[in-house]
């Protein structure tokens, strides 16, 4: 036996039963590795392939769920595998469009055009975006022929919803229905129309409905959450928030509660934190309070619940811990004053609370003036100045009371620095700095 | 020889690519992270109640006779029984007890609303237009005027001038003040404090040092709301020597305002009372709340504060119950003990007797309740009305700020103490809106006379032909007419269609020995100021035609 070249040699003994085989002929033994060769390359196209497809089955699924950032997700990791650029731009148009971000979903299928996205798809997506901004054209308002999908359903429907057509909006929705029986954000809309009509019951149904088609599906859970806190189911409402935050937390950016998928997380944590305080579970709200204290520290709102909580409980110090990091923000609102002078009380220090009382006793007087203009006012003719003077009234004593004014006001001076100003005070204050930047001078 | 690869070699690639590809779709279907959704947590949110929803009257009568007893149809309007029947079950939904079985919407509508009255039968009262008093109109001399005055005490003067302290609903003033006599149209004002929305105030020596000082109930917020800002304030006298308060308050106040205790929910009435019978003052609050908030609450005084001299309190609920607008403090069993009475409203509408039993515990006596859940209880006063030696009390009932109506089975009454209780109902008569009674001798013929006062709404007034209501009267007690009877009355009306008084003290305004009547308004609006008004007895009545 001639002794073999040692980089040949396996490390293992052959067995016997190999060697004959192993000892075949040279063309023999070459097919196996061609085969080899030939699934190796197979495979490679397939572990290349594969993941970008999955990939972007999942984004369809999330979307579907209106799991946004899920969605987002998904198709970055498409991307990383080598989706296709246009295809993934014009993917996430659709995710922005979704949500209701017009401007930004349009840039997106312009840029994705430019690089060769389907012209088809493209046009398909502006199209759904100028319905959905409630510019309904004649192919629109043909809702009922054939070859609509259930995007083209949705952005009609909320067309019209924003034409405040609600009759058509349902009417497009029962179509939708029809063609679609799964399809549960068909239920959503239709609930969002039922809201409008001011039938809770109605909307509490149709949101059921949309979570026994679909249990994945966000906005459905979060919407009927909503709905049982309103009617003070507090276990179902509960249950709702706690299964949102459970889908939601592994894909939202921490700190965003500008999304819709970051504001409905941070809404369910924080009216989790209520709920369980209700519930008398104050150890329980205390931690989910504290837990949203971790990512917005300056938070008015659980800043004020948290502090309303001690308030209750009859803990003096921790409602001034609480309140400590904001009260120089809102040094005259009525409600952190009030809490104040609370724990001031609590801890004996009556001259202190007695201060913080006097700042709370001038709030509630300009407020109450406030009501008593208003009444006065009764239904003449909307006045700018009188808008704007009650929205800044609101604004320092009770800033998230502003919001109605701000918006009439704006309505009858669209381009007013007050205006914006305005704007920008109250969604600075409400910790909203993403949306109060676009009122910037 | 060359070695060549066994099978499991040769496919090594192949078994690769399978595994790894296996591994990835693995991966990204069939572990979707973060996607998953507890199917428990989703049953408990589409949970719905499944049981059947009764419609029998039975099933009707039960559930909405839980909580108070079951109302009578006929106690609204027909048209009102849809938003009074949607609210009974959202009130019980809102309370999250689940141990009732709901019974159908539609069939408990049928049930109260077909057999209610279409529009009530407001009877036009029999009354004989009054003489013996004469209106008068006291400006009140200082700011912020008067609005809505809730409540009215009297208070001791070293010249006999008639002084009074009292509180402003809706400007939050608390105030002291003193007719100059003779002269009936002049007044000398006091301020006391000013706090949100002031409901009552009642004399007190909380720190025990002989000075009378005062507690104040402050509602905190002028409408029924969830947020927690009624308040017990404690004014207790500046010391001349001191120089300076040790807040802020303006220098013309006498008084200091001390918080006790805030973020409570509506607080109608604060009263002093030794709970405990150990010598010092306690505190009895009424939280009227709203709903589901509120109660009963005890105030433990602990001694004084050292430093400060502020009596420290121990704060405990008596009574969960929300709707307690008035408790009184006395001796009503004459046992030697301190014990008191408290006006429970809010569907409840109970009139009860807390007996000190001593060692701080107390017995809770019912001494009167209507099973109108909607009865509008307003006031309740304890006076020996039949002059036998013991404790009755005068009550009314005409609060109408839930649903802004005047009903006709508002009106005064007074309770017969025999010693037995409940205590035994006497109607005086029926008043839409009444909101306050109060007794004297008007007419100087031995007998107690009782005064009374309403408060609607101007709109409710106007849905009705004029000359409907009552503003102020006074009923003159015409005796018995045997002796197993109750007392008669001949209603005598000051004032119609002004309805706007929550309040009234009986009082010898200018000093000739007569009772007049001190009638403060209140109008629940800013830049709305209201004089106090004086009704004065002339001692005289001029004879009718029909007298």
């Amino acid at each position: 036996m001639s002794s073999t070249k040692p980089h040949r040699r396996r490390s293992r003994p052959s067995s016997p039963s190999t060697t004959p085989v192993a000892s075949s002929s040279s063309t023999r033994s070459r097919k196996p590795i061609l085969f080899a060769i030939a699934a190796c390359a197979v495979g490679l196209l397939i572990s290349l392939l594969l993941p970008s497809r999955l990939y972007w089955h999942r984004y369809q699924t999330q979307l579907r769920n209106t799991n946004y950032a899920a969605a987002t997700k998904a198709l970055e990791s498409a991307e990383r595998w080598w989706a296709s650029t246009a295809s993934v731009i014009l993917a996430n148009a659709n995710i922005l469009a979704q949500q209701g971000y017009d401007d930004r979903a349009m840039t997106a299928i312009v840029a994705a055009e430019n690089i060769g996205a389907d012209p088809a798809i493209a046009s398909a997506m502006k199209s759904r975006l100028k319905w959905q901004s409630g510019n309904l054209d004649s192919r629109a308002q043909q809702y009922d022929t054939p070859g609509f999908t259930p995007d083209d359903y949705a952005a009609i429907a909320m067309g019209y919803i924003v034409r405040g057509n609600d009759a058509d909006a349902a009417k497009v929705t029962q179509t939708w229905q029809q063609r679609n029986p799964q399809d549960a954000s068909a239920e959503v809309i239709a609930s969002l129309i039922a809201q409008n009509r001011e039938d809770s019951d109605q909307a509490g149904k149709l949101l059921r409905d949309a979570i026994r088609k679909n249990p994945k599906h966000v906005t459905a859970r979060f919407e009927l959450a909503q709905h049982q806190y309103d009617q003070r189911n507090f276990d179902a409402a509960l249950a709702g928030f706690e299964s949102v935050i459970s889908t939601l937390s592994p894909f939202v950016p921490a700190g965003d509660r500008v999304s819709i998928n970051g504001e409905q997380l941070h809404a369910s944590q924080f009216i989790r934190a209520l709920i369980l305080q209700e519930q008398d579970q104050i150890d329980e709200a205390e931690d989910q309070f504290q837990k949203l204290l971790e990512t917005f520290e300056d938070d008015f709102a659980i800043r004020y619940s948290l502090a309303n909580m001690y308030a209750l409980q009859g803990n003096g110090d921790k409602i001034l811990e609480t309140l400590e990091p904001i009260i120089h923000r809102f040094p005259e609102d009525i409600s952190l004053n009030y809490l104040m002078a609370t724990g001031e009380t609590l801890r004996g220090n009556v001259a202190l609370a007695n201060d913080w009382i006097d700042q709370y006793l001038k709030a509630r007087r300009q407020l109450n003036q406030l009501l008593e203009a208003e009444r006065i006012r009764g239904n003449r003719p909307p006045d700018p100045e009188f808008s704007m003077l009650l929205a800044e009234t609101y604004l320092r004593f009770k800033w998230d009371d502003a919001k109605p004014w701000l918006d009439l006001a704006a309505s009858l001076q669209p381009r007013s620095p007050r205006v914006r100003r305005g704007y920008r005070q109250f969604y600075e204050n409400s910790g909203n700095f993403e949306h109060a930047a676009r009122y910037s001078d | 020889m060359q070695p060549v690869p066994d099978p499991f070699f040769r496919l090594l690639p192949l078994h690769l690519i399978l595994v790894s590809s296996s591994a990835t779709i693995f991966a990204l279907v069939g572990c979707d992270t973060g996607n998953s959704v507890d199917p428990q947590l989703v049953n408990r949110l589409i949970a719905t109640h499944t049981h059947s929803r009764p419609t029998d009257a039975e099933s009707i009568r039960a559930f909405c006779g839980d909580c108070h007893a079951s109302p009578d149809p006929g106690i609204f309007e027909r048209e009102r029984w849809e938003e009074e029947v949607d609210q009974g079950f959202r009130l019980y939904r809102e309370s999250l007890r689940d141990d009732l079985v709901p019974p159908d919407r539609d069939a408990t509508l049928a049930y109260y609303r077909d057999p209610s009255p279409e529009k009530w039968d407001m009877p036009i009262p029999n009354r004989t237009m009054d003489n013996r008093f004469e209106r008068h109109v006291v400006q009140w001399p200082t700011k912020p005027a008067l609005s809505a005055v809730s409540s009215v005490l009297k208070l001791p003067d070293q010249d006999g001038n008639p002084t009074l302290a009292l509180t402003d609903m809706w400007t939050g003033a608390v105030a002291k003040f003193t007719a100059k006599r003779p002269d009936i149209a002049s007044i000398h004002v006091e301020r006391m404090a000013s706090v949100a929305h002031a409901s009552h105030v009642a004399k007190s020596d909380l720190d025990g040092d002989g000075q009378t000082d005062f507690l104040v109930a402050d509602l905190g917020t002028h409408n029924p709301q969830t947020e927690h800002e009624g308040n017990v304030w404690w004014l207790r006298p500046l010391q001349n020597d001191a120089g300076q308060s040790i807040s802020d308050t303006p220098s013309d106040v006498n008084y200091e305002r001390i918080p006790l205790r805030l973020a409570m929910s509506r607080v109608a009435d604060a009263q002093p009372i030794d709970y405990d019978g150990d010598g010092d003052q306690d505190i009895l609050v009424g939280d009227f709340g709203l709903h589901f908030e509120g109660g009963l609450h005890l105030a433990l005084n602990q001694g004084n504060d050292t430093e400060t001299g502020i009596p420290q309190f121990e704060w405990q609920t008596l009574d969960e119950r929300p709707g307690i607008i008035t408790i009184e403090v006395l001796d009503f069993d004459q046992d030697g003990k301190q014990d008191f009475l408290t006006l429970l409203t809010q569907h409840y509408e109970a009139i009860q007797f807390h007996r000190n039993l001593g060692d701080g515990i107390y017995e809770t006596i019912l001494l009167h309740q209507t099973l109108n859940p909607a009865y509008g209880s307003s006031s309740m006063k304890t006076v020996d009305f039949d002059q036998d030696g013991d404790w009755d009390v005068l009550a009314t009932n005409g609060d109408t700020f839930d649903d802004s109506l005047a009903k006709p089975y508002h009106g005064i009454w007074w309770l017969e103490n025999n010693g037995s209780y409940p205590l035994t109902r006497h109607e005086v008569a029926t008043m839409p809106g009444c909101y306050h009674a109060s007794t004297g001798d008007f007419d100087h013929d031995g007998d107690l006379d009782i005064a009374a006062t309403s408060w609607l709404g101007k709109q409710e007034i106007a849905r009705y032909p004029a000359d409907s209501f009552d503003g102020l009267v006074w009923f003159e007690n015409m005796g018995k007419t045997t002796e197993d009877s109750s007392f008669t009355f001949q209603r005598r009306t000051l004032e119609m269609n002004r309805c706007q008084a929550a309040t009234l003290e009986v009082i010898d305004w200018n000093g000739d020995g007569h009772e007049d009547l001190l009638v403060p308004q209140s109008v629940l609006a800013f830049n709305v100021t209201q004089p106090l008004v004086v009704w004065i007895n002339r001692g005289v009545a001029t004879k009718e035609p029909n007298e």
